[in-house]
């Protein structure tokens, strides 16, 4: 292909020629101190860095409306509800998604999230274990043909090794996509010269030692295993399915825990409570009349108040 | 490391694999009627209703997720609110101390409803309405990131120095694949990636989405081949990640970012011809930079204002809605115990 150069192309609609107010207000932006800037900086999606939203969720959703709450019964929902979505939208969903990744690694043998483990590197919701797109899950899990395995490095060794560094246990990867798989594992290894039981732990050896293995047998083998990680029509295998469904079952659940959580619960919460001290409020005010009357002195009086409300009055 | 083979590596060649693919073993969906094999979401059984069901259930959740992913953040965002917020708070207020007023509480619901709906889908029509603008009024480039932005001008300034204005767009992508993959790929694997890079800058309108999926499995094949380089940022753990002088990105952000660059300020210096010089180079990246700066402080200053706005809006009555009912007095309890004291 012969490659063009730009300079000839489009050229007479692009030259720079900046209007009179856009050339201002690209001087007053760069004005703004870079600290600032970076601050307020968005991704292409328009979204802001999960910092920034938190400090603006406190400070212009919670703190303004606490500010401009018309009594102190709106004021104590608004920390309730608001706070509360806060922690749950910014801290809670991501701290959910890595339990529950780690959850159905240590079950079902998928990996599904990558990133560092341990409890400091994990609190920052944006670093640590994070969990796969479903784009990473089709490159971890299936390959479009057995040809595709020479498009990596170190080729099915290389793809097995990435699933098992991702925290995947082979042995149930291979499960799920066949149930015969064992077996053939076992062929592999006899054939290759390893005698003992194939674990998780040396399945890579297998693999390594049938990949370099001359022996058609072998590779007859091998390929079966190979072909086991292709897509179907739908861009699928069972794995590949299995790992997205489980995904999509934890999204799902996220959505669902944060629509009972805020929008639920907190609500639920909020009008209850308020409810129930108004209630108790009444009940003490019907009270009050029956005990005023009995002690005819202002000074008992005062003194009644005074215990109730902790003010002189 | 070997060095690759430019063979190896266009996307094309490997989505053309695809036409003479073998169809995977089937036995791996046919149930034998063994136990399930892990927790939950068990798929691919052929057998029972109520698996059937499961089945059907999990690949109709499996669907919606994944739209609400291709979506981005935006749409979970909206999704989640609409559905988590939204619709069950407007109708708790709705029915709020029903059985004390006698009807529903229509001006709870109303503020409620209000607050909801103005407050979520804010704070990204806010940002995301300003991004368009800044793309009529700034160009493209106004969407680069400007860390990225400033990578962009270095290599523009040294891929000019180079070759003054000839072939810059040409000069530029290559100096940029060789910032991504050094020395791991054959000169002529890069000169297959800027073609790829080069037909994106080319593009029409129509063609851009097509062809920015092209670089991207383009860059994530390389990647693959190249497998883990700790040096060059690239790991088979997350081969969607590519690394530009330190600074790590997915990689179809980069495209993106790329096309946005090039189709702007690559074609401004060039349309200068003769006439471009560093100066002008200077002058361009200044005003992209000034204006990045000032769309994303605007936007989010704005939104900002706005949110901080929104009980004016919805603090339409003078008692808190939420009371109503609850006391003969419309006015607080607050007020009410001002009441009892005073007496």
């Amino acid at each position: 292909m012969t490659i063009q150069s730009a300079s000839s192309i489009n050229n007479a609609i692009h030259s720079f020629k900046p209007g009179k107010i856009c050339r201002t207000l690209s001087g007053i932006g760069r004005m703004i101190p870079d600290k600032v800037s970076d601050f307020c900086d968005l991704t292409t999606n328009a979204s802001m860095k999960r910092t920034t939203q938190f400090a603006i969720l406190a400070a212009c959703v919670v703190l303004s409306r606490y500010i401009q709450a018309r009594n102190d019964d709106e004021k104590r929902e608004i920390l309730t509800r608001d706070t509360g979505m806060l922690f749950t939208a910014v801290y809670g969903v991501p701290l959910f998604k890595k339990v529950a990744s780690i959850f159905i690694n240590k079950r079902t043998g998928i990996p599904i999230a990558h990133g560092e483990k341990g409890i400091l590197k994990n609190i920052n919701p944006e670093k640590g274990i994070q969990m796969a797109s479903y784009e990473q899950l089709s490159e971890w899990l299936s390959v479009n043909s057995t040809k595709s395995f020479d498009g990596i490095k170190n080729g099915f060794t290389g793809f097995c090794v990435n699933i098992k560094k991702l925290g995947g246990n082979l042995i149930k990867c291979l499960n799920i996509l066949d149930k015969n798989s064992k077996e053939t594992i076992k062929n592999i290894a006899k054939s290759v010269g390893i005698n003992e039981e194939v674990t998780n732990k040396n399945i890579l050896k297998v693999i390594y030692k049938a990949e370099k293995s001359t022996d058609k047998g072998v590779q007859d083998n091998l390929n079966k295993l190979k072909e086991l990680f292709v897509q179907d029509k739908n861009g699928m295998n069972p794995l590949l399915q299995k790992a997205s469904n489980l995904k999509s079952a934890t999204g799902f659940t996220c959505i669902a825990a944060t629509a009972f959580v805020l929008g639920g619960l907190l609500p639920w919460f909020n009008i209850h409570h308020t409810k129930k001290l108004y209630e108790q409020n009444k009940a003490k005010n019907n009270e009050q009349p029956k005990i005023l009357p009995a002690n005819n002195s202002n000074i008992i009086n005062k003194f009644e108040l005074f215990k109730k409300t902790g003010q002189l009055v | 490391m070997e060095a690759l083979k430019a063979d190896n590596l266009p996307y094309s060649s490997i989505k053309n694999a695809n036409s003479n693919k073998q169809k995977p073993i089937r036995t791996a969906y046919v149930k034998t009627g063994s136990k399930n094999p892990a927790f939950g979401a068990s798929v691919h059984v052929n057998e029972g209703l109520g698996k059937k069901a499961l089945n059907l259930g999990l690949n109709a959740v499996d669907k919606i997720q994944k739209h609400i992913e291709t979506g981005g953040f935006i749409v979970e965002f909206l999704v989640v609110d609409f559905i988590g917020m939204v619709i069950p708070r407007t109708y708790q207020a709705y029915h709020r101390n029903e059985k004390e007023l006698g009807h529903p509480n229509y001006a709870a619901a109303k503020e409620e409803f209000t607050r909801e709906i103005l407050s979520g889908p804010s704070m990204f029509l806010i940002p995301f309405a300003f991004l368009c603008a800044s793309k009529k009024m700034f160009g493209s480039a106004s969407h680069v990131k400007r860390d990225t932005l400033k990578k962009f001008r270095n290599i523009t300034e040294t891929a000019f120095k180079t070759d003054k204005n000839e072939n810059l767009a040409h000069n530029f992508y290559k100096k940029i694949v060789d910032k991504l993959y050094d020395s791991k790929i054959t000169d002529k694997a890069k000169e297959v990636i800027v073609d790829d890079f080069l037909n994106l800058h080319n593009a029409k309108p129509n063609e851009v989405k097509n062809l920015s999926k092209k670089v991207t499995g383009t860059l994530i094949s390389t990647n693959k081949i190249i497998g883990n380089d700790k040096k060059l940022g690239i790991s088979l753990e997350d081969s969607s990640i590519i690394n530009l002088d330190g600074k790590a990105k997915n990689v179809g952000d980069f495209v993106e970012e790329c096309r946005n660059y090039s189709s702007d300020v690559i074609n401004s210096i060039s349309a200068a011809g003769k006439n471009a010089n560093e100066q002008l180079i200077n002058q361009i990246h200044n005003f992209k930079e000034g204006a990045r700066k000032l769309i994303t402080t605007t936007a989010v200053g704005t939104m900002s204002a706005f949110l901080m706005y929104i009980p004016k809006l919805y603090n339409q009555n003078k008692q808190y809605p939420g009371l109503a009912g609850l006391t003969t007095n419309p006015s607080s309890k607050d007020q009410n115990e001002k009441k009892e004291l005073k007496k």
